[in-house]
């Protein structure tokens, strides 16, 4: 065979080679585009449908406060707000399965009309308060109980403001206290010696005018047994600045509620009852933050105290994306709302298909 | 040339063919690595224009550049954006002259993948102009 064939056989061999690997080697960096291109639409397709909850009111306009009306198009914008990201505080508290006119996924669901697109909207404060009863002091007309109280935000400290309040049967003692940068800070708060039963610490957190947190810390006054679990007595239900309490029992009437915010507090008018429900109505305050509401009464000698909050967040609506196989097809994404005029956090996490 | 050489130079030339395909397969991974992170720079965007909206909410941005108040600026900027993002914020007045006397940052900006987010804020008490430029990145 002469030399200029195996020359052209060899050369015929790496040109073959050269098709092949190449092929291979296009294939190698143009599937990281393909995948990319299409990991970017997907994730395009999926903000615009959180933005979309977020930033539409829905329809009626005010599902939120119409309890008559069914709910033929999912949004918690507030109609007719004035900047973006303003949600209205009846939407989102009807998010929350603990009031009695919560909407249903399924509803919410059918009036998205996305039904290849399942999702999950969380709603939480910005930073979190946790409390700890440190330690109290029996005296002869009263009872000092000292509070450590903590401000947080993804485990780093933050310093804030506190509006403090405890409340037992009738009284509501207040007291301003705040964290430092290490965000520790301490509350001490006396209560009479009159009754026993459950009593509720309430604080009111505020690391500037905007952005608020809460906590409510249960605890027993003159009491060896621990404190009843909330909604043993009733269920608090606001909306559209309306509470409604739900009894447990007919005996055990709410005798007192009122509504506490960073800056004040105020006993609420009862407008209508019936045997197992009441109502309040609520003022339209100017206060920025949450409102907690708390109602009071006595069972038998023994004081018992149930509480919500107005709007009723954290809340936590939809699909629980758990499983193996939904988190390999998930997209989350944060976004800062205002509920009353206060930023809170907000995630929306859209389900692939 | 010589017969006996024409293989030689086709083994030659199919060998500068390979060089040429594998040397633009190899030039064209900066690219990819750019567009990969388009992605994530929309995010940043995204998030950044989120968290001036919110502090811009009733004309608070305005009132804090007016008041020349760089640390409580910089106290919201730190506590609305999540962990894990840096910042670097620089205030221009209606001059396109800086603002800020002191720098408005957590300190760990890095000059990689860093975004920049425009914002025109309004002083509604004296109607000056303002432009925030927020850069963001991602701590790694």
């Amino acid at each position: 065979m002469p030399t200029t064939t195996i020359d052209t056989l060899l050369s015929c061999f790496v040109m073959v080679s050269l098709v092949l690997s190449s092929m291979v080697g296009v294939y190698t960096v143009v599937h990281p585009f393909l995948q990319e291109q299409q990991s970017w639409y997907k994730t395009q397709v999926n903000q615009k449908l959180a933005e979309y909850l977020l930033l539409e009111p829905g329809y009626p306009v005010n599902w939120g406060s119409d309890l008559t009306t069914s709910l033929t198009d999912f949004g918690l914008a507030k109609s007719g707000f004035a900047t973006p990201f303003e949600l209205d505080i009846d939407k989102v508290t009807r998010l929350n399965s603990e009031n009695v006119y919560n909407v249903s996924f399924l509803d919410v669901f059918s009036a998205l009309g996305t039904q290849d697109r399942p999702f999950r909207i969380t709603v939480k404060p910005v930073f979190d308060v946790t409390v700890n009863l440190t330690s109290k002091q029996e005296r002869l007309t009263d009872t000092v109980y000292h509070f450590q109280v903590h401000t947080e935000k993804s485990n780093l400290p933050i310093a804030a403001n506190l509006s403090c309040y405890a409340v037992f049967l009738d009284q509501v003692v207040s007291n301003a206290s705040s964290t430092s940068p290490t965000g520790e800070g301490l509350v001490e708060i006396a209560l009479p010696n009159e009754g026993n039963g459950t009593a509720l610490f309430i604080v009111i957190a505020k690391a500037n005018s905007k952005t608020t947190s809460y906590a409510v810390y249960p605890f027993t006054h003159q009491l060896s047994d621990n404190h009843h679990p909330q909604g043993a007595y009733a269920t608090l239900s606001p909306v559209d600045y309306t509470l409604r309490v739900d009894l447990v029992s007919v005996d055990d009437r709410v005798s007192r509620a009122m509504v506490l915010t960073y800056n004040d507090w105020f006993n609420l008018a009862e407008i209508n009852e019936s045997q197992a429900t009441m109502f309040y109505t609520m003022p339209h305050l100017l206060d920025v933050g949450p409102m907690v509401l708390v109602g009071t009464g006595l069972d038998e000698s023994t004081s018992f105290v149930e509480w919500t909050v107005y709007p009723q967040i954290p809340v936590d609506f939809g699909l629980n994306f758990t499983g193996q196989y939904d988190l390999l097809d998930s997209y989350a994404f944060r976004y800062l709302v205002t509920i009353n005029s206060a930023v809170y956090e907000c995630e929306v996490t859209i389900g692939g298909t | 040339m010589p017969m006996d050489n024409r293989g030689q130079i086709r083994v030659l030339e199919a060998f500068f063919a390979t060089a040429v395909v594998f040397g633009s397969l190899i030039l064209t991974g900066p690219v990819y690595v750019a567009y990969q992170n388009s992605g994530h720079t929309e995010i940043l965007y995204s998030l950044g224009l989120n968290v001036l909206i919110e502090i811009d909410r009733e004309g608070e941005l305005g009132e804090l550049i007016a008041q020349n108040d760089w640390a409580e600026l910089s106290n919201r900027l730190s506590l609305l954006l999540p962990i894990g993002v840096s910042y670097n914020a620089t205030i221009y007045n209606e001059n396109l002259e800086i603002v800020n006397s002191s720098p408005i940052t957590d300190g760990v900006l890095e000059g990689k993948n860093v975004v920049s987010v425009h914002y025109l804020v309004v002083e509604r008490a004296h109607i000056s102009f303002y432009v925030v430029n927020l850069q963001l990145a991602y701590i790694k």
